[in-house]
């Protein structure tokens, strides 16, 4: 399906639940202030629960236990969604993969939720598979119009590269908003924001951190992708990288500093969340974008846009 | 009381070993109207069918049973045994012991039990059996063929030469189809254009040929020795009795358009000829991007024609044709490789798809032969193929395997290898298919005189990075990955289905999978028949083939025409509904539901009935069901013989 | 009754798709319930109401039709009078109190005979699930 037909049923509310991400609570919080920011101005309402937890995907990620483990979890979680009544937005590649591709395994697997329904029953809970989650970037690709009527200060001239993320990629098959191969729906939410797009061959593929997990932790694996893909960014001399994952942005933010650090490379390129963009694009105080708790300096990028960052 | 005989057939242990033999005859033999109750080994054997023909010597047997296997297989063959005995062919049933009981039952109570039903239901519908004479009916000796490709072509040819007439329709301005388009084939590495194009010429000039380029089959009615056909032939806007090639036309029009011959690596005119060889020569024009067309201006082409045969008022023309048979040739279409978005084919100018690999190799290409790279016209130093794109690959392409591709692959690599002595050749595939006479040493040629890289794997990505292709795969024997800078990239992309396949089979009425490729009638024994008798397949538009295969099947579809067409007459089942006239009202419900228009209004003793066309009707039985006066009937499937059968079942308790 | 309630299945395939589909099923050795009783027809058109009415009567606990797939009928519409008779038919019995589970009509083609033992081995396991032989018919009627 042509994205432009996929992105207009995307259901657009007047509320979301919010489901929050473990890494960006604990790492990037801007992730999900500017979030909040940017879904305020546009008049929608973001509920989130105490009762939330990690999505389950830690379970499974860190090869703790077998992968239908991370299944209660998943499906408490969906619970509290569903009985908020929402439509649930996530701001994580790996959250919204989990929630999505797991529900559907339970949907499609009468035997095995109704097993995950007795754990959950001993809370108190149950899982009934009416919720739907939405990644960030379809909701914002959705609400693309009234984002754009909202932009009072384009950020002309800023040269903006993007990132996905291996689970947008490929882990979205059943409901990208896009060719999960080669997407190009981020790009357009550049352009609204008034930025200039460029394009370097390593855009779509690893960051590298899917070596970098607990149990298989093999850096001197993992860093040469991560090399990769920044030789590549650094040459187009982006102003900025945007990602739509906090993992992504741990990697790229973070892996700088460290080639920096063991000094064998330097990059500079901030990495900023698309709303962290958008709300930069809408005027909104960059204190409030959490861009501080960034590691990758972003002074440059903002005495560019001449905003500071007091 | 009917003498009828029980003929159950053992089928080696096929049958006898999930059903108790010795049960049914015993149950057989206590039925009224059974005479005798036998077995046999194999009853399809001479020595079985000779025991039918003895049985219905000694019982005086009026009406047979046989136990056997599917009617679908063996019965024409018993009711050739019927006839050999003397008996009227039509007396005869099949209980389906075999691919309805002993091959899908979980245990041998179950099935004995079911096999002693289902003989006990034929017994009772044979008795209720009338002798049926076959219909003879005259054959129109014409044959149409659908499609001028290579497959095409053959079955036109061959059927030609055998003394029949044929019209060839053709929806593209000239014959040859994707086969004039390749450079070269495999694995003798002859120049394809220089096999084909005297087949193309000598179709064009055959006396018993009627061709019709530029044209498509718009219907078609009738049935087999009678089909009328209605085909359209496409205004071409020149004149072909005046037109004699001269190709001046071609050098003033100033139109450019992609060309679908050189798969867009150039352009053509609006007035054009697809290639220098095309049969007709004549061009044609097209309409969508003519100048005058769109604007009402120019006629440049009409100026200049010698011939004076430019006529810009040609109309769509509908011409009607009666064939006794028809043969489908229609092709395919390759995968459209933009469904692989990784692999950034239709983005990157330098990843190609196979056919246009072809037309950059071929000596009348764009490039005039000379292996240049499209984004640069720079001779690539490192090249890679890839298989499979679209083939072997449900979750983006179809699950099964295209056949040609491997070898294609192989054929290509050769040709690089010749053009370009120096260059690094790489080929990742999952499997290397090479089954074929000379086809296996072929690939191992490529592999080890001609130094071309196999590599297993499949290429998750394509990055383009300094004016270089990175094709990123894993080595699935050195089990890591890999990565291969290259100038170009070859997808081979494999075959699909036509877009409008299916459409043509329901016009045609014959069967198609879910591909859209054409059902033959029996996968084995019947490879170039159709559901439809008379309507015979050849070619990739039945499934992925090769040109040998192909030539092969149009050659076999052409023997089946002439066997047809050789008699005067061709008997058909008599199996077709027949109308009562002393129950018919003459309300006509029959008439609306058939959808063969082979119910007439007639008069009988001074009032209105229907009356059924013995040559038209197919014998579905629409109108039977449909009557409301129970004066319509199905021969051998009356509602006598079908009520006979249900209630036949439950007559008798049966232990289970 | 002491004896196990044993649903008997009457069968009505056409000859081009579901029969051949069923063959195929065999061909494949595709093991399904032996319940149906399969005959042969050319077309599903072909069915008249009464042969559904004769099969209750006789003592068939379910009838099974079997046709082509819309717009792949071998006589091209046969298919389509079936679906319509069919579904008039089944609201009539339905009224008069057959049970609806009793009645299927299925498309199968040709090239599906895992499809045909699927759907007939749905089919049986829900007329088993009625737990009782058809109280229309003859027999039951009678008693």
């Amino acid at each position: 399906m042509p994205r432009a037909e996929i992105v207009k049923k995307v259901p657009i509310n007047d509320s979301y639940f919010l489901f929050r991400s473990c890494v960006s609570s604990s790492k990037y919080p801007g992730i999900e202030t500017s979030t909040e920011e940017v879904f305020a101005r546009l008049g929608i309402e973001l509920e989130d629960s105490p009762e939330q937890s990690c999505c389950g995907g830690f379970i499974t990620f860190t090869s703790l236990a077998e992968v239908t483990a991370s299944l209660p979890a998943v499906a408490r979680n969906l619970s509290i969604i569903e009985e908020s009544g929402k439509n649930a937005l996530t701001v994580c590649n790996g959250c919204h993969m989990f929630l999505t591709e797991f529900g559907h395994f339970m949907d499609h697997n009468p035997d095995i939720t109704n097993k995950v329904n007795e754990m959950l029953g001993m809370i108190g809970r149950e899982y009934k598979g009416t919720s739907h989650v939405l990644h960030m970037l379809e909701a914002v690709a959705g609400l693309k119009n009234r984002i754009k009527e909202l932009i009072t200060r384009p950020l002309k001239g800023l040269r903006v590269a993007t990132h996905y993320g291996c689970h947008y990629l490929y882990g979205f098959k059943h409901d990208a908003v896009d060719d999960p191969y080669m997407p190009t729906v981020l790009e357009e939410l550049i352009e609204i924001a008034g930025a200039e797009n460029v394009t370097y061959p390593e855009a779509r593929t690893c960051c590298g951190s899917g070596l970098t997990q607990v149990i298989i932790h093999k850096e001197e694996m993992s860093l040469p992708f991560l090399k990769r893909k920044l030789d590549s960014l650094k040459k187009i001399e982006a102003d900025v990288l945007i990602v739509v994952c906090p993992y992504c942005m741990t990697i790229l933010d973070r892996g700088q500093f460290k080639m920096e650090e063991r000094g064998i490379e330097e990059y500079g390129v901030p990495v900023l969340y698309i709303n962290q963009l958008l709300g930069l694009a809408m005027g909104i105080d960059p204190v409030r974008l959490g861009l501080e708790a960034h590691i990758t300096p972003v002074k440059r990028l903002l005495e560019k846009l001449e905003v500071s960052n007091a | 009381m009917r003498k009828i005989g029980v003929f159950v057939c053992h089928c080696g242990t096929n049958i006898s070993s999930m059903v108790d033999i010795d049960r049914v005859i015993e149950s057989a033999t206590r039925l009224p109207d059974v005479a005798c109750a036998v077995d046999y080994q194999f009853t399809c054997s001479a020595p079985g069918q000779t025991q039918i023909k003895d049985a219905i010597k000694e019982y005086n047997l009026d009406g047979v049973v046989v136990a056997a296997c599917s009617p679908r297989m063996h019965e024409p063959t018993f009711r050739k045994t019927l006839r050999d005995a003397g008996l009227n062919p039509y007396m005869m049933e099949m209980a389906n012991l075999r691919e309805h009981t002993s091959w899908v039952a979980l245990n041998r109570g179950e099935a004995t039990a079911k096999a002693i039903d289902l003989v006990r239901m034929k017994v009772a519908k044979v008795a209720r059996l009338r002798p049926l004479e076959e219909i003879h009916l005259p054959v129109t000796r014409r044959a149409l063929v659908i499609g001028g490709g290579v497959a095409g072509i053959q079955a036109a040819l061959d059927i030609a030469d055998g003394g029949v007439d044929v019209t060839l329709v053709e929806r593209s301005p000239s014959l040859g189809g994707h086969m004039a388009q390749y450079d070269k084939t495999f694995p003798t590495l002859d120049c394809a254009s220089c096999i084909l194009t005297p087949k193309m010429v000598e179709v064009a000039s055959h006396p018993n040929i009627t061709l019709l380029t530029y044209s498509e089959v718009e219907e078609v009615t009738g049935f087999v020795g009678a089909y009328k056909v209605k085909a359209r032939i496409r205004a071409r806007s020149v004149d072909l009795e005046k037109c004699n090639g001269c190709g001046t036309c071609l050098e003033v029009c100033p139109v450019r358009v992609p060309s679908e011959f050189d798969a867009s690596l150039a352009d053509r005119t609006a007035i054009y000829r697809p290639f220098p060889q095309a049969v007709p020569a004549a061009p044609a024009i097209d309409r969508e991007s003519c100048i005058y067309f769109k604007t009402g201006k120019c006629r440049a082409c009409e100026k200049v024609c010698p011939a004076d045969a430019i006529d810009f008022e040609q109309e769509n023309e509908i011409v009607e044709v009666q064939v006794g048979a028809i043969v489908v040739a229609t092709g395919f279409h390759f995968f459209d490789a933009r469904k692989y978005t990784e692999y950034g084919y239709g983005s990157y100018k330098d990843v190609i798809s196979w056919l246009q690999f072809e037309r950059l190799t071929n000596a009348s290409g764009p490039t005039g032969g000379k292996l240049r790279r499209p984004s640069d016209g720079m001779e690539p130093k490192s090249i890679v193929f890839i298989h499979c794109v679209g083939s072997r690959d449900p979750s983006k392409g179809f699950p099964y395997c295209s056949r040609i591709c491997c070898m294609a692959t192989a054929k290509h690599a050769v040709i690089t290898r010749s053009k370009i002595p120096d260059a690094k050749i790489y080929s990742f595939y999952i499997d290397i298919r090479a089954a074929g006479k000379g086809y296996e040493e072929f690939v191992r040629r490529a592999i080890e005189q001609e130094d071309v890289q196999f590599i297993k794997g499949r290429p998750s990505r394509i990055v383009q990075s300094d004016g270089k292709l990175l094709v990123r795969s894993e080595d699935a024997f050195l089990g890591r990955q890999i990565e291969v800078e290259a100038d170009m990239v070859i997808l081979t992309n494999g075959a699909a289905a036509q877009n409008d396949a299916a459409e043509l089979a329901q016009m045609l009425g014959i069967g198609y999978d879910q591909y859209g490729f054409f059902n033959e009638l029996h996968p084995k024994l019947r490879p170039v028949e159709t559901n439809k008798a008379g309507i015979y397949l050849a070619g990739m538009c039945q499934g992925p083939k090769d040109i040998p295969e192909s030539v092969a099947q149009a050659s076999a579809s052409a023997s089946k025409v002439l066997g047809l067409l050789s008699r005067d007459q061709i008997a058909r089942e008599p199996i077709i509904a027949e109308v009562d006239p002393g129950r018919c009202t003459g309300c006509m419900d029959c008439m609306e539901v058939c959808f063969f228009t082979a119910v007439e209004e007639d008069e009988f003793m001074e009032r209105k009935i229907a009356k059924v066309l013995p040559g038209v009707c197919q014998g579905c039985g629409a109108c039977v069901a449909q009557c409301s006066d129970g004066a319509m009937e199905l021969r051998a499937f009356s509602d006598e013989q079908i009520h006979a059968e249900i209630t036949a079942l439950f007559a008798v308790e049966v232990a289970r | 009754m002491t004896e196990e309630y044993y649903p008997r299945i009457v069968g009505l395939l056409c000859n081009w798709c579901t029969y051949a589909g069923a063959d195929l099923a065999g061909t494949t050795r595709i093991k399904y319930p032996q319940n149906i009783r399969p005959i042969r027809i050319p077309c599903s058109g072909r069915v008249s109401p009464h042969f559904i009415l004769t099969s209750l009567l006789s003592g068939a606990d379910g009838v099974f039709i079997g046709g082509c797939h819309p717009a792949d009928c071998h006589y091209n519409e046969g298919n389509y009078y079936a679906r319509r008779r069919f579904s008039v038919l089944k609201s009539f019995l339905d009224f008069v109190g057959v049970e609806p589970e009793r009645l299927t009509l299925e498309w199968v083609s040709a090239s599906e005979g895992d499809r045909f033992a699927e759907v007939v081995t749905a089919f049986t396991e829900d007329v088993k699930a009625l737990g009782r032989p058809n109280p229309y018919s003859r027999k039951e009627l009678e008693d």
